[in-house]
Formats: structure tokens, sequence, C-alpha cells
């Protein structure tokens, strides 16, 4: 059975270096990430240690494995979603995150694909961020107007969450 | 209402008909490819207002059998989109050419 996986491409005007820092600083994703700190270890098992904001400690802590590092270029890690007992025991191997830098002059296109999901993963419902299919779109969305106007997209707590 | 969308030469390129338009919320859209009349697939745009942000969510469907319009979009949307969001948040759109 083909397993379902989520593909989105987004263009930044800024350089593969800034976007790169921003994919990979705790300290920067915590400002576009629903507030999640997210710090990945850049090289070949390194670690991915993804720490949720105060009032969002339900998410719990996780740690992933980067499983492929070209610096500026691409990213693999693996992602274990909080899942609820009944979608834990459908769940085949952890989930795997791929982003792929490509310049393009003064600007860079990146490349998300999350594979390895289940159908579960994917919302039906268009008003909440939950969904692997929603929830990606908003952090990509506020990355870019963070990295070209300096503001981040605030979602408030509760907001579609 | 016929739609058109032009290229930099003044030329149509696709065209199709307003299938429904609810001013700031919703507009659905034919679109067709001059070259390929027979082609025809569906564009839908929806407009949400959260808090002091918009979600725009751009669906293309309703493709015919063997379409070669589903390739072409999947390339064009993210791109102008992109470019669209650019363009309003800092007044300045994004220069894409056609290498990817």
């Amino acid at each position: 059975m083909k397993k379902t996986e989520f593909v989105y491409a987004t263009y930044f005007r800024i350089t593969p270096e800034q976007l790169r820092e921003a994919l990979t600083n705790g300290v920067f994703s915590e400002k576009y990430w629903f507030g999640f700190h997210i710090e990945v270890e850049q090289k070949a098992g390194g670690a991915v240690r993804i720490l949720p904001p105060k009032g969002m400690e339900e998410h719990g802590d996780h740690v992933g494995k980067v499983l492929v590092c070209e610096p500026g270029r691409k990213l693999v890690y693996t992602w274990k979603p909080k899942d609820k007992p009944e979608v834990a025991k459908k769940r085949d191997g952890l989930s795997k995150v791929t982003y792929e830098l490509t310049p393009m002059g003064s600007q860079v296109k990146l490349r998300l694909i999350h594979e390895n999901l289940l159908p579960e993963d994917i919302e039906k419902d268009p008003n909440t961020f939950r969904g692997i299919n929603t929830g990606w779109p908003a952090v990509l969305s506020s990355l870019k107007s963070l990295l070209e106007t300096g503001v981040a997209i605030v979602f408030s707590p509760g907001c579609r969450g | 209402m016929k739609w058109e969308h032009r290229t930099e030469g003044n030329e149509v390129w696709i065209q199709g008909k307003v299938v429904d338009c609810v001013p700031a919320r919703r507009l659905v859209l034919t679109w067709v490819e001059l070259e390929n009349l027979k082609d025809v697939s569906r564009v839908t745009f929806e407009i949400e207002p959260i808090e002091n942000m918009v979600c725009l969510t751009v669906t293309h469907d309703k493709f015919k059998a063997g379409s070669k319009m589903v390739g072409k979009v999947s390339w064009g949307w993210p791109r102008v989109l992109s470019s669209l969001k650019s363009f309003l948040e800092t007044g300045k759109s994004l220069n894409l050419g056609c290498k990817d």
C-alpha cells in the first residue's frame, strides 16, 4: 500500500544560509513555529530536539535523528508524532522530514517532503493546524514573513489549535 | 462572466468563466489553456480572515483524464503564491525564472 506523504514548496527572498539557520536554530524556531524550540545538530546521526512552549506541554518533548545533512542543501530527519493509542498501533516506523534547499539567484526554494505518514495525519478540518497538511503551511508561511519582513505570524494560543 | 490570463506580450494564455464570486471570501473559476480547449479544470480561491491575518486556500481540481495542466500548475502555483505573499508583505514580488 502506498504510504501517505505531504509535499510543499515555498520560495524565499533570502540566502540558503539564512534559511538553513532558521530551520535548525531553536531560538529562531520559537519565533515562527508555534513557539516550539527545534534544535538540529547538523551532522548525520545528530539529534533533533523538539521542545513545546509553556502551556503546550501536552505535546511532549521529542528527539529525532538526523539521517542526511548536506549543509545549505538538504536535511533529512525522523519525526515522531504524538499519537493517540489507536493511531500509534497503526504506525509503521517513524515518519521522515526532508528539506531540500535550491538557490535561485537572490532567492531560495524550499521543498518540504514529509513521508511515511498515516491517513490520520491528514486533517480534513481546515479550521485547525493540528494536521500535517494544515500545520506545515502555517509554519512555513510564518517563517517566510519572519525572514522577509522581520515579523513572524503569531498564532495565538487556541487559535485553530 | 469571463476572465483571462494574458502573457507579458498581451496574448491570452489561460481563459475561463467565473463560476462563483463572493467578494473577499471565495472565487471559483474554470481554467482552460487556449492551446487545448478540451483540457478544462477548476480553480477555487478561499479567503478566510484569522485575527489580523488571512488564510488563502487554493484548490485546483476537476482535471480531465490525462490532463497536462496538472504538472504545469503544480510547478506554477507554489511560485505564484510565494511571490504574491512577498509582494503583499514587502512590496516586492519574487523574480522566479524558469530554472527550478
